[in-house]
């Protein structure tokens, strides 16, 4: 019986813990290791063209790499274009190989970025060597099957630099 | 007298649409034919800057257009936008960024517009490639901004990363 209300108890404090964690969420991603900044994206291949992508897109960028303090193991960007904003995820870091990640966006409305999924890979000059003491960070990558669009390929440069 | 005023008035805001237009003209045609570099980055280590809101622990996400004197046909003018998300600033010198602090002109659209008193000083601490040609893709530079957002005394450091306009082949 003890060990029962034990559990619901647990149970209790969880639900709660996670309400709360839920209600703080903008005073515990002030705690996460972040960086802030912007740069372009460039080079849309002509297939992006069917969607309206091409030229060059002023950005700006936030990056919450993996396993720097209060990260936890996902590596996020998330990149705010004139037209709409995305977000994309991994297990881990982003490769420097061209591999599937996660991707949602919030244009008109909100959407999971599936059919085809984007693929990303950074490119030499990326910071890959982070510690919690970093200030400063270099993405340059290529990402495939740009916002939904199959084979629109485009160049990304951001420069971020840390935020709290 | 009325009519007179009125139409004194009239007549400015005719000069005034006339110089407007070809200056709309100009600056179009001219804008094509420079080379300039569009992308962002942030704005960081604000010192000084408190009475504005900024903190030294925050980074503003920021876009940003560069014209550097050094390409020809820039008439010898560097010119720099930083486009934030509350305002914009704008600061140009006759002669190319330096690696020591130079003293800018400076324009800003913020709540109101106008010309920055006192002007702000700039200086880079690196870019990447050292030297802008004609042939230069893209621009990594990092530099010290002091007066910045028209307050005096504030000091930022700006990182910003760019691609060329028009494009290469």
């Amino acid at each position: 019986m003890i060990q029962r209300f034990r559990r619901h108890f647990v149970g209790g404090v969880l639900t709660a813990t996670c309400l709360v964690a839920g209600l703080t969420g903008a005073s515990s991603a002030e705690a996460m290791t972040q960086f802030r900044g912007g740069g372009f994206l460039s080079e849309f291949s002509s297939e992006c063209a069917a969607d309206g992508w091409g030229g060059i897109h002023m950005v700006t960028a936030r990056y919450r790499p993996s396993g720097l303090a209060m990260n936890g193991d996902r590596t996020r960007l998330s990149v705010f274009t004139e037209w709409g904003a995305f977000n994309f995820n991994t297990e881990g870091r982003f490769s420097n190989t061209m591999r599937p990640v996660d991707a949602f966006a919030i244009f008109s409305s909100p959407w999971m970025l599936e059919n085809p999924r984007t693929r990303l890979r950074l490119l030499p000059g990326s910071s890959t060597r982070l510690s919690n003491a970093t200030t400063l960070v270099t993405l340059i990558g290529e990402m495939e099957n740009f916002g939904e669009v199959e084979n629109c390929s485009v160049r990304f440069r951001f420069y971020m630099s840390r935020h709290n | 007298m009325f009519r007179f005023r009125l139409n004194e008035r009239l007549g400015r805001l005719g000069r005034l649409t006339a110089i407007a237009a070809v200056m709309g003209a100009m600056g179009a045609s001219a804008a094509s034919a420079q080379i300039h570099f569009r992308g962002g980055g942030f704005v960081a280590n604000f010192s000084g800057c408190e009475e504005y809101g900024w903190f030294n622990n925050q980074s503003h996400m920021i876009r940003a257009r560069y014209r550097p004197a050094e390409l020809e046909g820039n008439n010898n003018e560097a010119s720099l936008s930083l486009f934030l998300h509350t305002g914009t600033e704008n600061y140009r010198r006759q002669g190319p960024l330096d690696f020591t602090f130079q003293s800018f002109q400076s324009n800003f659209i913020w709540t109101g517009s106008g010309r920055t008193t006192p002007r702000p000083r700039i200086r880079v601490f690196s870019q990447s490639p050292e030297v802008i040609t004609e042939e230069t893709r893209e621009v990594q530079m990092r530099m010290r901004i002091r007066n910045f957002g028209t307050l005096a005394g504030c000091q930022v450091d700006v990182g910003i990363v760019m691609t060329r306009f028009p494009r290469l082949n």
